[in-house]
């Protein structure tokens, strides 16, 4: 056979390798070896023992122990240190080491030719950073600033060091930025106008309570460490009443469970409060002590609400509705927990404000075992090291541009002078989660350069240009508290990352890197750094006060309860204008709102879509994210919609029928399934991302804001469940 | 070049180690996105194979290897949708992913060629980075024992024979066990002649080397 050497070329655009000559040739004698090596020492072997933190968007944050074995993740537990998580997670926890180790991870940073068409090729990650660092350069130069660049970050992790994302975008200049927060924001402004912020009780502290109302919540599912907490309680002799238009797994561990009409929660929640006033069930002294304007509530709730009107809207008799009120009244302590869903609404706010009425006129407010519940911040005072970056000099514009998170599309598509020419997608799957589907692809379909950084292929992936390999929480340090529970939990490193993965933070030092070889200061995110000293960088004195620390490196041995403030309002001292809790807000009556909590009219069905569709949150996912694992496909692998029996005849539909659902909007097409759990008057499909699907829920959900949402969190809420429908069989 | 004296008695003779060698080489290359940029290259090999009866349809062979060498885009489209993401693989190029029951990486099959690996002197080096099974790691790792079971055949005539029966029991405990079914994915989901012909070429030297162990 010929000797001959012949040079190679790559695959891969912009490696190292391409076009060199590697000395592949027609001679044993020139074996190189590459990926592989002699050993020279013993590799790390044996055990070793991690702390992590589940950086999910759920109450529950975990603490997690992870054991690795031979540098590789074996198993993911609870870590029993944390006495809310108890050492127990949940299936999608479980599943870590599904999606650290899945086949179909991310691996590479690849480029897309052509958006959508599934042409990729996969390019360095110099390549990479050149492009874009290119692309950032030339919007700049040809618009005089960098706004046409958008960023689109949320929740798909909210470790601390995450927010670097965010700094990566103030880095290069002003930028335009998906604003708001499609989850919860009516029910944060509810809780502003009232008491000055959001701040719950310690949920361990839910077991002293006598009397407990979960309002529109479904821990079984999306809480599950609050469920044990909760049936503890029920254990102690806590009546546990649910609240909600579906019967959930949570409802039916109840004591009671009301069915309320959906979106009419308020008008239940005035009716009580009617009853307990004309029943002088109230708590004068407190009322007198810590609230404002609780006289002009009551002289509202004596004009405006019966409990015959209460009945007639919310269908719950009124002999039950005296009942309840009766019995929340005189349990002491009685609690109440606010679900995120029962604010999706364009009346959302304004029931939220209702039912905080019924723990401030009862007294609940302050007290262990009592108050009303919907979420806390007090735990989230880090430095936002990361986050913060100072905007090089002379980048153009006079700040950010706010873009509407909840109508993202159609306001990219919108925006002008300067028009939005590049998205950075990080921590997110819009073209899912968002409502509008289809506007959200012609939005894609008008950018210039779309960066995604993501773990799996999904549907924005589908839509971009570049997509970048991301670690998963196993691979690069953190610091992850909850909006819920008060611990606060490191989150180490235990594994490499794989393949060619890089966490954002170090994604953003090095396109930090590459845009000042390119034109000098025109970034100023740091180019190099340790990732667990910029963890160590979030800590402040504050934050070690809170939790007993003298230095971050003590979470170490595992994670720490917060210290004090674990009963939210003890010490009376509100954060509204006025200092009390306040029935009469005038800061409600600035952003337009009526200043007292008063009903506003629910939205209702229309002739041409009757039914009501609420997609509420699905037990094996959390929104995007592990229904595309396999152990989550096992348990089921496909969409549904869930219709009340009476409402599938009346439409001829049985159980598994092929059923269209649509509106003006969009149609999605998935089995039947029959159920009494829901009321005839709606039909529910759970909001998800199926793997290699063309299901999307969010197909048929317009942009309509909820009521509340701008004051806290610069812009209104989206009201998911006021989308109406109609289904037939296909 | 080293002159080597082969003994004709030798059950594996130089040259044959040498075509082998090559023909791996070439599908470690493939796997790890290089491909030779001389059609000659291929036909080379082609030649050789072809020599050593590895092949019946060696004009089909040569027109798909042919190919590798003048690249289009819709081959790397097609290879990354097969081995490289970022969509669900469609052949994953990991043994766990062909052994594990669970279809998982780093899971003990992957430890297993770690093991083998290591018993051979070897590891990876993007340890924990990249996953030991990873085919063109495989490769490599036979064209390494072929390497020094040629550079010892003269020398070392026992050594030469310890890494032979490595070779042998290699591709009997890792590659020969999945390499086939992953062949099967390739030509199942792949759209172009190319790496179709890849697949047939790697079928084909899996099978008859393991026939030729058996």
């Amino acid at each position: 056979m010929k000797q001959k050497v012949f040079s190679r070329r790559s695959f891969i655009k912009g490696s190292t390798a391409a076009g060199a000559a590697l000395g592949v040739s027609g001679s044993i004698f020139n074996f190189m070896f590459t990926g592989l090596k002699p050993v020279e020492a013993a590799e790390e072997t044996g055990k070793k023992v991690f702390q992590n933190a589940c950086p999910r968007n759920c109450y529950d944050t975990c603490s997690i122990l992870s054991t690795v074995e031979n540098g590789v993740l074996t198993k993911v537990e609870g870590n029993p240190k944390n006495s809310f998580t108890r050492g127990r997670l949940c299936a999608k926890g479980n599943s870590y080491t599904r999606s650290v180790y899945s086949p179909d991870r991310i691996k590479y940073p690849m480029r897309q030719k052509g958006r959508g068409t599934g042409n990729w090729e996969r390019i360095s990650w110099d390549e990479a950073y050149t492009e874009i660092a290119e692309n950032i350069l030339r919007i700049k130069k040809e618009y005089g600033s960098t706004l046409p660049i958008c960023l689109n970050k949320y929740s798909g992790n909210f470790d601390i060091l995450h927010y670097g994302i965010e700094g990566m975008m103030s880095s290069i200049g002003n930028t335009s930025r998906a604003t708001g927060t499609p989850c919860w924001p009516a029910g944060i402004d509810s809780q502003t106008f009232d008491m000055g912020t959001i701040y719950n009780n310690d949920p361990e502290d839910l077991v002293n309570s006598k009397y407990l109302i979960l309002w529109g919540v479904n821990p079984a599912w999306t809480s599950v460490h609050s469920m044990y907490i909760i049936q503890e309680a029920q254990r102690r002799g806590c009546k546990i009443v649910a609240i909600d238009p579906i019967l959930t797994q949570t409802a039916v561990k109840a004591d009671l469970y009301i069915q309320v009409k959906t979106s009419t929660d308020g008008a239940l929640a005035l009716g009580m409060a009617r009853y307990i006033v004309d029943n002088e069930l109230y708590d004068r002294q407190w009322l007198e002590n810590n609230s404002l304007g609780y006289k002009e509530f009551i002289e509202y709730l004596r004009d405006n609400i019966t409990l015959e009107w209460a009945a007639d809207k919310t269908g719950i008799s009124k002999e039950l509705i005296e009942t309840l009120a009766r019995e929340y009244a005189t349990a002491k302590p009685a609690n109440i927990w606010i679900g995120y869903g029962m604010q999706r609404h364009t009346n959302g706010g304004q029931n939220v404000r209702a039912i905080d009425a019924l723990a401030a006129l009862t007294g609940n407010i302050g007290k262990s075992g009592g108050g009303a519940q919907y979420a806390q911040l007090e735990t989230w005072g880090f430095n936002y090291h990361a986050m913060t970056q100072d905007k090089p000099a002379g980048s153009g514009g006079s700040g950010d541009r706010a873009i509407n998170i909840n109508n993202f599309p159609a306001e990219v598509l919108a925006a002008s002078d300067p028009p939005i020419k590049m998205l950075w997608i990080a921590c997110r799957n819009p073209i899912s989660q968002d409502p509008e589907a289809s506007v959200s692809r012609k939005a894609f379909e008008a950018m210039g350069l779309v960066v995604t950084a993501d773990l799996f292929m999904n549907q924005t992936v589908e839509m971009s240009d570049i997509v970048l390999p991301v670690t998963t929480l196993f691979e690069s340090p953190g610091v992850n508290v909850s909006y819920w529970h008060y611990w606060l939990a490191l989150n180490e490193q235990a594994i490499n990352p794989m393949y060619e993965a890089k966490n954002d933070v170090q994604i953003a030092m090095e396109l930090s890197k590459k845009l000042n070889e390119l034109e000098p200061n025109s970034s100023t995110y740091p180019t190099s750094g340790d990732q667990l000293d910029w963890v160590g960088k979030e800590f402040n004195s504050n934050i070690y006060d809170q939790f007993g620390l003298s230095d971050w490196q003590e979470l170490k041995n595992g994670p720490v309860k917060a210290k004090k403030g674990l009963i939210a309002w003890e010490d009376g001292k509100f954060r509204t204008p006025s200092g009390k809790y306040e029935f009469w807000s005038e800061e409600a009556g600035k952003f337009g709102h009526f200043p007292l909590p008063a009903y506003l009219e629910e939205l209702k069905p229309t002739k041409e879509y009757p039914l009501r569709c609420i997609s509420p949150h699905w037990k094996l996912n959390i929104h995007s994210q592990f229904q595309n694992l396999d152990w989550m496909e096992a348990i089921n692998s496909k969409p549904f919609i869930e219709l009340h029996p009476d409402t599938a005849k009346s439409y001829g539909i049985n159980d598994k029928d092929s059923v269209k659902m649509y509106n003006d909007l969009g149609y999605i097409i998935v089995p039947a399934k029959i159920t009494t759990s829901v009321p005839p008057e709606i039909v529910v499909v759970y909001e998800a991302w199926y793997k290699d699907k063309n299901f999307n829920v969010n197909f048929t959900v317009k942009a309509i804001p909820s009521d509340m949402g701008r004051k806290a969190t610069g812009m209104p809420g989206l009201a998911f469940h006021d989308n109406f429908v109609n289904i037939t069989k296909v | 070049m080293k002159v080597v004296q082969v003994k004709p008695n030798r059950k594996y003779k130089f040259d044959h180690l040498q075509i082998k060698f090559q023909a791996f080489h070439l599908l470690k290359d493939y796997y790890s996105g290089l491909v030779w940029e001389d059609p000659e290259a291929y036909n080379v090999l082609c030649q050789s194979l072809d020599d050593e009866n590895y092949f019946q349809e060696t004009e089909i062979l040569k027109e798909g290897l042919e190919l590798l060498s003048k690249i289009e885009p819709e081959v790397i489209y097609d290879f990354n949708r097969l081995f490289v993401g970022p969509g669900k693989l469609l052949a994953p190029p990991y043994e766990s992913y062909y052994r594990n029951y669970e279809k998982l990486l780093m899971q003990k099959e992957t430890m297993a060629v770690r093991e083998f690996y290591s018993s051979a002197g070897i590891s990876v080096n993007r340890f924990n980075n990249e996953p030991d099974d990873f085919i063109a790691l495989e490769f490599e790792f036979i064209c390494y024992l072929l390497y020094k079971a040629a550079a010892l055949l003269v020398d070392d005539p026992n050594q030469s024979d310890y890494y032979l029966e490595l070779y042998e029991e290699f591709l009997d405990r890792h590659l020969g066990k999945w390499v086939l079914n992953h062949c099967k994915d390739i030509l199942e989901h792949s759209s172009t002649e190319l790496c179709r012909g890849m697949a047939v070429l790697t079928k084909r030297l899996i099978e008859n080397e393991i026939k030729k162990s058996a």
